[in-house]
């Protein structure tokens, strides 16, 4: 357990579920005078990716409890426990910044060069290489469902889909091997050389650091002259949000 | 005969796509099968379920006055059901707020009608608030009701992703007035679609028929009769609720969906 203090804010950082250390630690906190630095703060719960059932979560509520310390804020990146955290009143998230929008124009390119691992001709070239290389990555094996939020500092990989009103949000890159449906947002809150892609989709809501695509699908597929398009790949370029429909090279 | 003791809450999210007629239905058809049915009206302040079973006029203590202990026991609330013997209700008090009913006096309660019936099926009010959190949490067992369009099948995922984080992980479908001619013309989302969203077991299919009209009026459910429309289809979930390897009535025999919905159920075992 890490305590930190930010501008108005304590937060306090658990990455085990270990109540007895839990309760021990935030005792020795209480007995340097953690509640009066509380009194004026506001107190920000952080669970890291930490995934706790309803049992886990009731426990630690419970202990801070015991302590009357109250929790304004969690942060969490697993949805589940966001869910359960929502269910016990208490608000997780916190707002996005959008300045500006732009309407997709989409491109077609032809992965041919085995060593890139992108298209060869796309103007993104090896940038999410770069952009994720020694970075780990979290992968999430499951649906989000809607009116959850999948957020962390690592490249997100989703194993299933995004449901419409669910949300990732990604310092880096995400990833989606299934339907994106509701919103990505990459590189939150600036970070503007992130990447989405994703292997379908259907009327998503893609945001890349401060900026968020307009996506008219019927227009798109219109364009493309295809009923379904797949692997798609969305970056940012000259202040635009690009979108970019990899093909396979037939042998 | 030992009794089921299952409590099973109704729910959607969205409101206004059937829970009170699916609850009022799917009860009636497992009383019909003769096994021991209460209905719990959760929908304080909105209560349906009574009319819908025709028994509005016959109510003396409801939820509320079992609550705040205003009659000796639930037994003495329960509404005993004229046409089929086995089939009682607990009727929502009108005059209340959903926040006046205690989430844990509620959960207690039907705990306590449990052991004495085969069913305990709670209709839970739309949306996710305090009546939802009442009903879901103290159920053992969820069904979620949606209707073919987006709006309804978000509202439902949002709802089983709720459930989900009560730990409640074998939530039921029923998709509920799925209309023949639009299927057809793949007008409207199809089964498939809905299943790949929301990406829980199937419980059953329910046509839009406007019969439902009808009988709600005259507060008669339409399982009471075998030969309307629809009472096929709430009997075929009664049954699968006993027992899930009978299969799914399908109201628009395409063969090969069939199939499609058996790998699609199946996704559901898979755990990633
Ligand atoms: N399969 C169906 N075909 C035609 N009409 C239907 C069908 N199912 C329900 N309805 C009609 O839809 C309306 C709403 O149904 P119902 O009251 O059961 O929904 P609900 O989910 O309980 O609503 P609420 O959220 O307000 O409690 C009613 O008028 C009912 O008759
Ligand atoms: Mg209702």
């Amino acid at each position: 357990m890490i305590l930190k203090q930010e501008k108005g804010k304590i937060i306090i950082k658990i990455d085990k579920i270990e109540e007895n250390e839990i309760r021990n630690k935030l005792q020795e906190y209480i007995n340097k005078g953690l509640k009066e630095i509380v009194e004026n703060n506001q107190v920000i719960l952080d669970l890291g990716d930490l995934g706790l059932n309803e049992s886990e979560f009731k426990s630690i509520l419970k202990i801070f409890n015991s302590f009357s310390l109250p929790i304004d804020i969690i942060r969490n990146t697993n949805p589940i426990t966001k869910m359960i955290s929502i269910n016990y009143g208490i608000p997780v998230d916190a707002p996005s910044v959008i300045n500006t929008q732009n309407k997709l124009i989409p491109q077609t390119t032809v992965n041919n060069d085995k060593n890139s691992s992108i298209g060869s001709d796309s103007k993104l070239g090896n940038k999410i290489v770069e952009n994720t290389l020694n970075q780990d990555i979290l992968i999430y094996r499951r649906n989000i469902r809607s009116g959850s939020l999948l957020e962390s500092e690592k490249t997100i990989l989703v194993v299933g889909n995004v449901n419409s009103g669910a949300e990732v949000r990604s310092a880096r890159n995400i990833i989606v091997l299934g339907k994106l449906m509701g919103t990505a947002h990459a590189g939150y809150p600036n970070n503007n050389s992130s990447i989405i892609f994703t292997l379908k989709l259907k009327n998503p809501i893609i945001k890349i650091a401060n900026m968020v695509a307009e996506f008219d699908e019927n227009e798109i597929k219109k364009q493309l002259q295809s009923k379904e398009i797949s692997n798609i790949l969305f970056y940012q370029d000259n202040n635009s949000i690009r979108m970019e429909i990899i093909k396979e090279q037939k042998e | 005969m030992g009794k089921l003791k299952r409590s099973i809450v109704v729910t959607s999210g969205k409101g206004g796509v059937g829970k009170t007629t699916i609850t009022a239905n799917v009860g009636t058809a497992l009383a019909l099968l003769n096994y021991q049915v209460v209905l719990v009206d959760a929908d304080v302040g909105l209560r349906n379920l009574d009319l819908i079973l025709g028994l509005e006029n016959r109510i003396v203590f409801d939820l509320s006055d079992v609550i705040e202990n205003r009659c000796r026991s639930y037994k003495q609330a329960l509404i005993k059901d004229k046409r089929v013997g086995n089939l009682f209700l607990l009727p929502a008090p009108q005059t209340k707020q959903k926040e006046d009913i205690p989430l844990d006096k509620f959960k207690e309660l039907i705990e306590e009608i449990k052991q004495e019936f085969d069913f305990v099926i709670i209709d839970c009010p739309a949306g996710i608030e305090h009546g939802f959190k009442m009903s879901a949490k103290a159920a053992e067992e969820a069904i979620v009701v949606t209707t073919p369009d987006l709006s309804s099948i978000r509202d439902a995922d949002r709802v089983i992703a709720n459930l989900e984080a009560m730990g409640k992980n074998s939530t039921k479908l029923i998709i509920n007035r799925m209309k023949k001619h639009m299927v057809k013309k793949s007008q409207m989302l199809s089964i498939e679609d809905i299943l790949e969203t929301l990406n829980i077991e199937l419980l059953g299919i329910i046509p839009d028929d406007e019969y439902i009209t009808i009988s709600t009026n005259n507060g008669e459910p339409v399982v009471l009769n075998k030969t309307k429309p629809l009472y096929k289809y709430f009997n075929n979930i009664a049954n699968r609720l006993v027992d899930p390897s009978i299969p799914i009535e399908n109201p628009f025999n395409e063969g090969n969906i069939f199939q499609k919905f058996a790998s699609l159920v199946g996704l559901k075992k898979t755990k990633y």
